[in-house]
């Protein structure tokens, strides 16, 4: 198996980086949010034909080894930066699933172009009023990423992969979510027409939600990053009482803290990507997923409040990641759901 | 020197196998849970078994790794049942990397490998009743006389000076100094004469710290670590230690912490109560956590400094998460004295939990070093 080596993976992160300060300075964060699709789609072409950003993952091709590892570098690059673009939709959520399903023709010919970066996939669970019949759609989803332009909408039933292409029969609609950066769509289905792409396991499943989760865990980490050094660096410029506000202990302790969840954070996601390939997967993610994201929410909270009344402005970036944070808790379904199952797991197996 | 490189899990499961059992989901009612020490143990049993146990291992070739091959065998050896090892940690993380870093090699072969064997068992004589997070107040003194020196003082919060054969000593050996400079670092062998070895009792009613007195005690001048007015970067290299074997390595934790609850669950039939389940996943995300720094925690490479201290305060929050759990599942009967039932054994780990805080450099300590020295911010 050929997978990407440290070295491999470190100048991937370098020159990503270089493309993402050149092409996304934060004021352009706002102003992709603010765009049609919600992100910048030159930029988004260009990493998918030009960098490859699509298909790293699979860089022998649909039936050549997984490697997981340039996602990862990905997601803490993009969560950093709170990049709009859509990659989680179409990497974790579209060419994963279909990378670890039994494909049917359509599959692999649908999974080829999104690892091309030629079309573009999201996942619309879950449905609401579910109800499939003779190949045809029914229900509705309220929160979709990217689901107002995505080519392919992905859903999952009783094993079964499909596909939502045809137009006809579905209604998107942009909603504004407490995420500025994420764009969201309701999306309504009337008797859409579903193209069976493939079958997944219950395991397979099961590493599909650990990718998910693995995927948000580094994102957080990113974020928790920059929060911490938008909080030290605020920190050491801003003075009053005659003196930089580092100099204060109970400022300095909040400054500790959000470095132990940086560091800790870092730590659980490479801990569950370290556990990839084994049974301890979806365990190891879910763990990571609960710590990083907390940690998130709780970091990128006190970073806004350390930043005084600037943080809590308009113009300051500090909210669109206090905005981030929350709405990532929320994209793999309720965090407390997934601790009570977590628990209840580890009560069976006492 | 017995050195490894490259070492493979599958020899060192092997090599473990003969000598320890594996955990098993039983070990959790059988394995206690107190943090600072077990009450009722023999001590003198437990000593002896680590000694023992650390003899072997130093001859297996395990005691001296790198960074990436300790990993290896930490990760294996994790899956077995070990004796009780927590008389070894000062011996060979604290005085250990100071004498590796700063020794002498005459040094170094006296007293570097028996440590590494088991052999030597260590103290640390830091901390005074004016010198506590504040270390650079040490005021014991040492005088030169006739081949080395003669040292005078009192030193507290002293672990295990009842049964070490040696000391890591930090004094002042240049009386017009004061604070950071004219500090030096000894090894000081606890048997000689002047030294006075009192018991302190701890919350936990048990007493494994001591008050060391120091009475014109005789230290040669070949048992200097370091050159003469260089203790304070010794004792750096000594906490630095200290604080990566407590938080990680070291098991700074008892086995199987989620896995005790869960049994405890079990038994006061609490197996369905979603509160149950919730407390669960709480001990067992923090644990993770934990385990996950000490395993990556210098994976960021602009904090990869900090780890020692981050690993620190994840023990600390491990142990308050578990408690909540503890007092969740086990209700009053946690808080019963040990001996009441199986699961009274927990009012040790409550009892304990205060100390590990403060141990090794209070939390506040710990934040103000990740604050100052590694996120930039002004020293003071």
């Amino acid at each position: 198996m050929k997978l990407s080596s440290r070295d491999d993976l470190r100048d991937i992160r370098a020159a990503l980086s270089d493309v993402l300060d050149a092409a996304m300075p934060t004021s352009a964060i706002r102003a992709d949010a603010a765009s049609a699709h919600g992100y910048d789609r030159t930029l988004w072409a260009e990493l998918a034909s030009g960098f490859g950003i699509t298909g790293m993952h699979a860089a022998e091709g649909a039936e050549g080894p997984l490697d997981l590892d340039p996602i990862w570098v990905v997601a803490e690059l993009l969560g950093a930066r709170l990049a709009a673009l859509p990659y989680l939709s179409t990497v974790v959520l579209g060419t994963l699933p279909l990378l670890r399903a039994e494909r049917t023709d359509a599959g692999s010919e649908v999974l080829g172009e999104l690892l091309e970066g030629r079309l573009t996939a999201t996942s619309a669970e879950p449905v609401q009023g579910w109800r499939r019949h003779e190949g045809r759609l029914s229900g509705s989803s309220s929160a979709v990423l990217h689901g107002t332009d995505s080519d392919w909408i992905l859903l999952v039933d009783d094993g079964r992969v499909y596909g939502v292409h045809d137009p006809a029969g579905v209604t998107r609609e942009p909603v504004a979510s407490i995420d500025l950066t994420r764009p969201t769509s309701a999306i309504d289905f009337q008797e859409a027409s579903l193209i069976e792409l493939g079958t997944l396991s219950l395991e397979q499943q099961d590493r599909c939600r650990a990718d998910l989760l693995t995927y948000l865990t580094h994102e957080c980490a990113g974020g928790l990053r920059r929060v911490k050094d938008m909080a030290v660096q605020h920190l050491r410029d801003r003075h009053q009482f005659g003196v930089p506000l580092g100099s204060f202990q109970a400022l300095k302790h909040r400054a500790a803290d959000l470095a132990v969840d940086t560091v800790t954070s870092t730590a659980v996601a490479r801990a569950a990507a370290a556990a990839v390939n084994t049974p301890a997967y979806l365990p190891a993610a879910e763990r990571a997923f609960l710590f990083a994201s907390d940690a998130y929410v709780r970091a990128a909270s006190s970073s806004l409040h350390m930043h005084g009344g600037l943080g809590f402005t308009w113009e300051f970036d500090s909210h669109l990641y206090y905005r981030r944070a929350y709405a990532s808790t929320a994209l793999a379904g309720r965090s407390s759901a997934t601790r009570c199952r977590l628990g209840q797991r580890l009560m069976a197996s006492a | 020197m017995v050195r490894m490189q490259d070492i493979d899990a599958a020899s060192v499961d092997a090599w473990l196998a003969a000598r320890a059992p594996l955990h098993t989901a039983q070990d959790a009612q059988h394995t206690g849970v107190a943090l600072i020490e077990e009450s009722g143990a023999d001590e003198g049993a437990v000593v002896e078994a680590a000694r023992a146990w650390q003899r072997e291992w130093y001859d297996a070739g395990y005691a001296e790794l790198g960074a990436a091959d300790a990993a290896v065998v930490r990760s294996v050896a994790a899956n077995y049942r070990l004796p009780d090892l927590r008389p070894l940690l000062i011996g060979l993380h604290i005085l250990g990397p100071a004498l590796r870093e700063h020794g002498t090699a005459a040094l170094q072969r006296r007293y570097l490998t028996p440590i590494l064997r088991g052999e030597i068992l260590a103290c640390q004589l830091f901390s005074e009743p004016e010198a506590g997070s504040d270390l650079a107040g040490v005021r014991a003194k040492a005088v030169r006389v006739p081949g080395g020196w003669s040292v005078s003082g009192q030193k507290v919060w002293t672990s295990n000076a009842h049964f070490a054969d040696v000391a890591e000593l930090l004094v002042r050996t240049d009386s017009a100094s004061s604070r950071h400079a004219g500090l030096s670092m000894f090894v000081m062998h606890m048997d000689a004469p002047g030294v006075d070895v009192r018991p302190l009792r701890q919350m936990t009613g048990g007493a494994a710290f001591n008050e060391v007195f120091l009475n014109d005690v005789f230290v040669p001048e070949e048992n200097l670590i370091g050159e003469e007015g260089t203790g304070w970067r010794v004792a750096m290299t000594s906490l630095s230690g200290e604080r990566a074997a407590l938080g990680g390595e070291f098991e700074a934790v008892p086995p199987q912490l989620v896995e005790k609850l869960a049994a405890m669950a079990l038994r006061r039939g609490r197996s369905e109560d979603p509160l149950v389940w919730g407390c669960l996943a709480d001990a067992a995300v923090a644990d993770f956590a934990h385990r996950a720094v000490v395993e990556h925690g210098a994976a960021d490479p602009q904090l990869a400094g900090a780890a020692a201290s981050v690993t620190k305060l994840m023990v600390t929050d491990l142990l308050e998460v578990v408690t909540s759990a503890v007092l969740e599942i086990g209700d009053a009967e946690v808080l019963l004295e040990r001996g009441a039932s199986i699961d009274a054994q927990w009012s040790e780990f409550i009892l304990g939990k205060p100390g590990v805080a403060i141990a090794g450099g209070a939390n506040e300590i710990q934040k103000n070093v990740i604050a100052e020295r590694h996120l930039g911010l002004p020293k003071g």
